[in-house]
């Protein structure tokens, strides 16, 4: 982050991004990805994009603590979840079960797509709802567009999982991470003690001091 | 716009582009130009195509309407054409075949399909003007890079037109009443730039002229062939022998003069009738009328992005009499759930034994326009906040069925892992169920996967490392489903974290049953 200058003539200058923003945020609870993050936390409205190199990569441990958050003062709804969520779980991490609410298809062809997507826009543009993750692929600058608006008209945040590939598209979400798993030492494989995968996370795009921040997480 | 010299057939309703051609007949060429292009689109069986749509191919048809008593053809399709019926002739001065159908020409049905059409048309540009019945004018110079230039914004209008049961004839030239006297005298034909239009107008013959036959007669007199002609002459002779308003319609032709165009205004509200050729009673036949109407409203609110709250189906009889069908509808309606109970409706009226000679739609109610608010991003356009848990609960399952939607409630799977009691059991100690809170996965697979075994060790993508440390639950002894398991977390080679259980007094039987994220 750059410092701010004071000359000698009594000219101060301010660097942009050293302002403080009033910008309120959800702790993530992890100190590494907090700092990493702009504003110092997951945001409260807009677009969310995780790139993940597979469907299971750890990706909403990240967000499971601000989610239980939410959930004691907002609904969750989760779209196109890729397995059943696993209500004790949530209930573990703090969550009000009774505000998650699940929207899943039984099987994805190219008419659910667009009912998935619809259901998406409606759970962001749903005025109680604090969060709406959805789990998508293919998605078109056009349709990303349409969520974030939808988003930010029910002050939601909405987070999207996509596959890493995606990385090097545009996209019109505020703030873009890519995570990739790192491979797992030896020292994890104790029959006492099975530690949890090490993740390595980007951002690639936010604010622009924490554009290519990175931060790394066991979880 | 593409600097290749092409040109449209002129052939009725084939569009193709072909630069060799161009080239030999030494047609007008598209060069880039900072003026407008107006596209002029015509359609000869408009009267035909609003009654009776896509049918239109399958038999002769021709419109008639009254004029001084005599009932006259105002347009026939080509296979009436074939059968030797045109535009003018009265009929009874051809013996009507029976094959050919006579359809009463309806201006009130036209004048809503053309509305209809400029709701279409407004996808290419906001600037338009109806001619007449059967024409629109467009002006496209803005749209081109859009739509990938003339010629593939040309073959995109004429294909959606054909799929809305629509074959029009059209040209394009920089100026609208060029566009207009060109349809008529080379239709399809594509002048992009004035030096063109220029070239071409000078040897377009004085009879393409939209004046009346005394005009052309004082022209033919005066030796006047073509446009070109019509240039040479002194203009102020030309006033004398002929009117101003003449010399300023050539000025207008060639571009010399501004025009004015009275340019289409957006309806606030829609409204559509479908009169039928003869009085019905079947379900079939106003299915079909609905479904066109249904396509008319479509168009109009593509344009507005927006749903209205209430339709109202408009039922007239022989009688006279109108019956008035209010439907409420929202996003989660369907073609079909707004048809519905208008086709039941329509039941009870068919035991009454009413004839039904026209159906209308109407919609009063549609909340954005886009036509008062251009910025598309603007926080107008951002849609509307659903409010309220049970208005989105509703929604979704109107929608994606009841079964598409759950809350997760702890107890509510009826899961063995969510009611069964539990403990923990290590190879040391045994915990108390009360004071023990293993850690759970955050997913569970729908349903529990056999895993392979071998030398008694499961195995999931690769050999398995498992936690010591286990949880066993059991159910009440006197429950009828027996379930005694032993859960386990465990890790794949690649570091990913699993549940997996085993069947308690079952050989080999590993099952995964979660998954860590």
């Amino acid at each position: 982050m750059k410092k701010n200058e004071i000359f000698h003539d009594g000219v101060s200058l301010t660097y942009g991004d050293t302002l403080t923003t009033n910008k309120e945020t959800y702790s993530s609870t992890f100190d590494d990805l907090d700092r990493a993050l702009p504003d110092g936390g997951w945001p409260r409205v807009g677009i969310t994009e995780i790139l993940i190199p597979t469907i299971n990569a750890n990706a909403l441990r990240l967000l499971l603590p601000a989610l239980a958050e939410i959930s004691n003062k907002r609904w969750v709804v989760l779209v196109s979840p890729p397995y059943t969520p696993f209500s004790l779980a949530w209930r573990q991490a703090g969550a009000d079960v009774s505000k998650i609410l699940v929207v899943d298809l039984p099987e994805s062809d190219s008419s659910n797509r667009t009912n998935i997507l619809w259901a998406y826009e409606q759970a962001l543009r749903f005025d109680d709802c604090g969060a709406a993750l959805f789990w998508g692929d293919e998605m078109s600058t056009v349709e990303l567009r349409k969520l974030y608006l939808a988003a930010e008209m029910g002050d939601t945040w909405g987070i999207v999982f996509r596959s890493i590939k995606f990385a090097n598209y545009s996209s019109p979400a505020s703030l873009r991470i890519r995570l990739d798993a790192l491979p797992p030492s030896k020292c994890h494989f104790t029959p006492d003690n099975l530690s949890s995968t090490k993740l390595k996370g980007t951002i690639i795009k936010g604010s622009s001091y924490s554009i290519g921040q990175q931060f790394l997480l066991e979880i | 716009m593409n600097s290749d010299s092409l040109v449209a057939s002129s052939t009725k309703n084939n569009l193709s582009f072909d630069t060799e051609k161009n080239k030999r007949t030494n047609c007008p060429q598209f060069i880039g130009s900072t003026e407008n292009l107006w596209v002029y689109l015509y359609f000869p069986y408009f009267s035909i195509e609003v009654l009776v749509g896509n049918m239109i191919a399958k038999q002769p048809c021709a419109s008639v309407t009254k004029i001084k008593g005599i009932i006259t053809v105002e347009a026939a399709n080509p296979q009436a054409e074939a059968l030797g019926i045109k535009s003018g002739m009265s009929v009874q001065s051809f013996y009507i075949n029976e094959r050919v159908k006579l359809l009463k020409r309806n201006q009130e049905v036209e004048y809503f399909a053309l509305e209809s059409l400029c709701d279409w048309a407004l996808k290419f540009t906001p600037r338009m003007s109806k001619v007449g019945y059967q024409g629109l004018l467009l002006e496209v110079k803005g749209s081109l890079k859009l739509f990938g230039g003339i010629g593939s914004l040309m073959k995109q209008m004429v294909t959606e037109l054909k799929s809305l049961g629509y074959r029009p004839e059209f040209a394009v030239a920089p100026t609208p009443s060029a566009a207009v006297m060109l349809c008529k005298d080379k239709p399809n034909v594509v002048i992009a730039d004035k030096t063109n239009l220029k070239k071409v107008l000078s040897i377009t013959s004085v009879t393409a002229l939209l004046i009346s036959h005394q005009e052309k007669k004082n022209l033919r007199d005066l030796g006047v062939r073509n446009l070109g002609d019509c240039r040479r002459l002194p203009r102020i002779g030309l006033r004398e022998r002929l009117s101003s308003d003449f010399v300023d319609m050539l000025d207008c032709l060639f571009g010399d003069k501004p025009e004015c165009i009275e340019e289409f205004t957006p309806r606030k509200f829609f409204e559509s009738t479908f009169c039928f050729s003869s009085e019905v009673m079947e379900i079939k036949s106003v299915t079909h009328a609905a479904q066109n109407l249904l396509r008319d409203l479509k168009l109009y609110l593509f344009r507005r992005q927006s749903i209205p709250s209430r339709l109202i189906w408009r039922l007239e009889g022989n009688d006279n009499h109108r019956d008035f069908l209010s439907i409420r509808c929202d996003d989660s309606a369907s073609q079909e759930s707004i048809i519905k109970p208008l086709v039941s409706y329509l039941s009870k009226r068919k035991l009454a034994g009413r004839y039904l000679s026209s159906l209308g739609l109407k919609v009063l109610d549609v909340p954005k326009d886009l036509s008062t608010r251009m910025d598309f991003f603007s926080s107008k356009f951002r849609g509307e906040k659903i409010a309220g848990y049970e208005s989105l609960v509703s929604g979704l399952k109107r929608r994606l069925g009841e079964n598409a939607i759950y809350f997760l409630k702890e107890g509510s799977s009826y899961e063995a892992e969510d009611n069964c009691s539990r403990r923990s059991i290590s190879s040391h100690r045994l915990s108390p169920t009360s004071h023990y809170h293993p850690e759970r996965p955050l997913w569970l697979v729908k349903k529990p996967v056999k895993l392979p075994v071998t030398n008694r060790w499961p195995e999931y993508q690769g050999v398995l490392m498992i936690k010591l440390e286990r949880e066993r639950i059991l159910t009440n002894w006197w429950e009828t489903n027996m379930i005694a398991r032993d859960y386990f977390i465990a890790s794949t080679a690649c570091g990913r974290r699993i549940w997996i259980y085993k069947e308690l007094g079952v050989l080999d039987s590993w099952y995964l049953r979660g998954i860590f994220d």
